[in-house]
């Protein structure tokens, strides 16, 4: 969890769950990732899920990526399953992948 | 349309609240930051609020409170107006308030105004007392006696008892023969 008030410049790697709520500026790699409402990632977010409701201006790999109505994405998404809620704000191409980690292990 | 049942593939996972243990109690005033056990951080944090640590952190801390947990590992500076320290932390250490608790290890200067070591903590490094103002007392010198000594020394064990021990870089100076 990483709180409102924090700030890391750096990356990220975890097993588990990465929760943003404040400014990450680096990359992000763990199963999960949840950027809150007023979460910032300026980097690439490799995961298994993804759900977004902040900021987000990097590159998006995750087998499942849900993106919520508050939500600013300026990168690509690349996904198996995509849920775009009304009102969310996306730059950048969609790419869909039947395996999009595994493709990114091997390009 | 929009659910997080979508995700009900990774059951498996655990909540988002995570294994970590309980946060300290929040001065600031949004909520404290966890870099939970299975996290690694490669880089530099900063938080205006309180900070948990108890996985990897590789980089330099500023923060209002922070508490390294102990299975934490920081290799860094850490800077903070309060610090508790129960895992492993290798470089400097800069607050008004540090704590070093019983299974604290410790390889860095300790620059603080209150220090307090618990009975067991391991600490490598001096001790320099910063003045309530902000400067660093003016027996930094002496401190630096302790750096002085060679690589291959034994690991000095602090002794000083449980509880809140006022420490100056005389005193510790002084203190070191007894140590380890």
């Amino acid at each position: 969890m990483i709180g409102d008030a924090a700030r890391i410049v750096g990356d990220l790697t975890s097993e588990g769950e990465i929760e943003v709520q404040g400014t990450v500026e680096g990359n992000i790699r763990s199963r999960r990732v949840k950027v809150g409402e007023g979460g910032q990632v300026h980097g690439e977010i490799v995961a298994e899920a993804v759900d977004i409701h902040g900021l987000v201006e990097g590159p998006v790999v995750a087998a499942i990526v849900s993106v919520a109505r508050t939500a600013r994405v300026i990168g690509h998404i690349t996904h198996r399953e995509l849920s775009i809620e009304p009102g969310a704000y996306l730059e950048g191409r969609r790419p869909w992948r039947l395996h999009p980690l595994e493709d990114l292990k091997r390009p | 349309m929009f659910n997080k049942g979508s995700e009900s593939d990774y059951s498996g996972s655990e909540s988002m609240s995570g294994p970590s243990s309980q946060p300290s109690a929040s001065k600031g005033s949004g909520m404290p930051s966890i870099i939970s056990a299975d996290l690694k951080v490669i880089g530099d944090l900063h938080c205006a609020g309180d900070i948990q640590i108890e996985g990897t952190v590789e980089g330099d801390i500023k923060s209002q409170t922070v508490t390294v947990g102990e299975g934490a590992h920081v290799s860094g500076s850490v800077y903070g107006q309060t610090v508790r320290v129960s895992g492993n932390v290798k470089g400097q250490i800069e607050a008004q308030s540090v704590t070093l608790a019983k299974t604290a290890q410790v390889s860095g200067d300790v620059i603080h105004e209150t220090l307090s070591i618990e009975a067991g903590a391991q600490l490598e490094g001096m001790c320099r007392r910063l003045q309530p103002g902000g400067k660093k007392s003016a027996g930094d010198s002496k401190g630096s006696d302790l750096k002085a000594s060679p690589q291959g020394a034994p690991k000095a064990t602090a002794t000083i008892a449980a509880g809140s021990a006022k420490a100056g870089a005389g005193e510790n100076g002084a203190e070191k023969p007894t140590a380890g």
